[in-house]
């Protein structure tokens, strides 16, 4: 019997505990693009994030007994895939910070607006990883996955002004480090110590 | 909430399009010239992140990905079904020692083996993750489908020992010695599985300097108290006290030793960070005690000396 698509999160792990493992094949079929977009963009290497992605599924798999409902399932689920990633950046003892992409050629100067040309993609790329890591798996959650302020801070499990204090500074950072490509526009700099 | 807080907020909202357009642009014209200016950036770094194509996976990368989670589903579906062991304190009976330090062996035997296995070298280190993943799996399903008697878990090890490894010999001898000398060899069996940290990267794929992630000054108390907030809220991912001495040995901080010296020893480090105090280069360090009604414990250290400045408790 299919599963109807519309059934929710809670549902259908509710199935799952139940006995029935097709209703997990639905809940990751829901959110695995979504855990690996988001590992992917914190651990910026194609392998790791799908060992994290894999991580995650398993470790929610494992712990589905345990999830009291206190929050959405996928606030929990992207918690996790957060965790896990942050979990093999301290293991692998390092910062992720190389380019998804290979190294492109500088921005064309004569470009009228820098930031809207292909040549600015890897730069924003680099920009975003080069955030410290707590605003950047904010403004990664906020702002390249939708998420509202409140659900990226029960993900990350940090008070809502924290969240807006991150997300705001991570952006002020990022335009600050994007600035140069603009000519248009003159960013603020200052003091960005986290 | 001070003006910088609501003017933040308001940013926010502004910059998220939250707002009806008629208070949007109400709410806009109330800005002075540098909450502008922030506004500009906020819009700016949005519109720029917007310009990402989300990644995705490739239709390989989905099947291997679905295929291992299907593989942990079976297992855990199959675990759950089976009774569960007795949690009575087995290890007191009579004559059970010697089982623990049986099972102890070979989890050790065949971990060191693992880890052996997983210092050959491979195409690249997502094999060697991989296969130390999977075989730690292996390790556990192994364990715990291993017969509990001395002698059967002897046999047990003869036959999937790879490597030949000198290991404590399993022993019926339910003395004290004995119990510890296993319990020591079962914790040596499980750091031995953990994957292995990944060798220093080359100069020209080091990250670039983090900026500080906190800048305090002993004399503002109440920014001090705002960075501690931000310290606090997200540092690292809670780990003991026993591995600080690695971990930060490995991160490249330098204070630890003070931290492991003054900190009972079943703390949980929660806070590891560095930045600034008074323009110094400092180390931050959060330990939670084993007492859940004590507050976490931070302690900053001066470079390059490691001088103590102030913990809050």
């Amino acid at each position: 019997m299919r599963l109807p698509d519309s059934e929710t999160d809670d549902r259908l792990l509710r199935r799952y505990l139940a006995g029935d493992g097709r209703a997990f094949d639905v809940l990751m079929e829901r959110h695995e693009n979504r855990v690996f977009a988001v590992s992917l963009r914190i651990l910026r290497d194609r392998e790791d994030a799908l060992d994290a992605t894999q991580e995650t599924f398993v470790t929610v798999l494992r712990k589905a007994g345990r999830f009291q409902g206190r929050s959405a399932f996928s606030t929990w689920l992207y918690r996790v895939a957060v965790n896990t990633c942050y979990d093999l950046l301290r293991k692998k003892g390092r910062r992720a910070t190389a380019r998804l992409s290979p190294k492109h050629d500088p921005p064309d100067p004569s470009s009228a607006d820098r930031l809207s040309s292909v040549e600015a993609l890897p730069a924003i790329e680099d920009a975003l990883a080069r955030l410290p890591e707590a605003f950047r798996a904010a403004v990664i959650l906020s702002d390249l996955e939708g998420l509202p302020l409140q659900e990226v801070a029960g993900i990350l499990e940090v008070p809502l002004g924290t969240v807006k204090s991150r997300v705001f500074r991570g952006r002020r950072m990022l335009a600050a480090q994007l600035g140069n490509l603009s000519g248009a526009r003159d960013y603020p700099k200052g003091n960005e110590h986290g | 909430m001070d003006r910088r807080d609501r003017d933040m907020d308001l940013i926010l909202e502004l910059a998220g399009g939250d707002l009806p357009p008629a208070e949007a642009a109400e709410a806009e014209q109330s800005l002075d010239a540098e909450a502008r200016g922030e506004l500009a950036a906020q819009r700016a770094a949005r519109d720029a992140l917007a310009r990402l194509a989300r990644p995705t996976m490739s239709e390989a990368e989905r099947q291997r990905l679905r295929a291992a989670v299907a593989a942990e589903l079976r297992l855990e579906a199959r675990s759950r079904h089976e009774p569960a062991p007795s949690r009575r304190r087995w290890w007191r009976r009579p004559g059970s020692l010697g089982a623990l330090t049986g099972v102890a062996s070979l989890v050790a035997v065949v971990a060191i083996s693992l880890n052996l296995v997983g210092n050959f070298p491979f195409a690249d280190s997502g094999d060697e993750v991989e296969l130390t993943t999977a075989a730690a799996t292996t390790v556990v399903a192994q364990a715990e489908a291993a017969p509990t008697t001395a002698a059967a878990i002897r046999a047990t090890a003869e036959a999937t020992t790879t490597t030949t490894i000198t290991a404590a010999p399993a022993t019926t001898t339910p003395d004290q010695e004995t119990f510890e000398a296993a319990a020591a060899l079962a914790e040596a069996a499980q750091a031995a599985v953990q994957p292995e940290t990944l060798p220093e990267q080359d100069s020209d794929l080091k990250a670039p300097e983090a900026p500080p992630a906190f800048d305090v000054a002993t004399d503002r108390p109440g920014e001090m108290a705002r960075s501690l907030e931000t310290i606090v809220a997200g540092s690292v991912d809670p780990f003991p006290l026993s591995e600080l001495a690695e971990i930060a040995a490995g991160e490249g901080f330098e204070c630890w030793q003070t931290v492991v010296d003054e900190t009972e020893p079943d703390g949980v480090v929660l806070v590891m960070a560095r930045g600034l105090v008074d323009g110094a280069e400092a180390e931050v360090y959060g330990v939670q005690g084993s007492d859940p009604d004590l507050d976490l414990t931070l302690n900053f250290f001066i470079l390059p000396e490691c001088r103590p400045v102030a913990s809050d408790q």
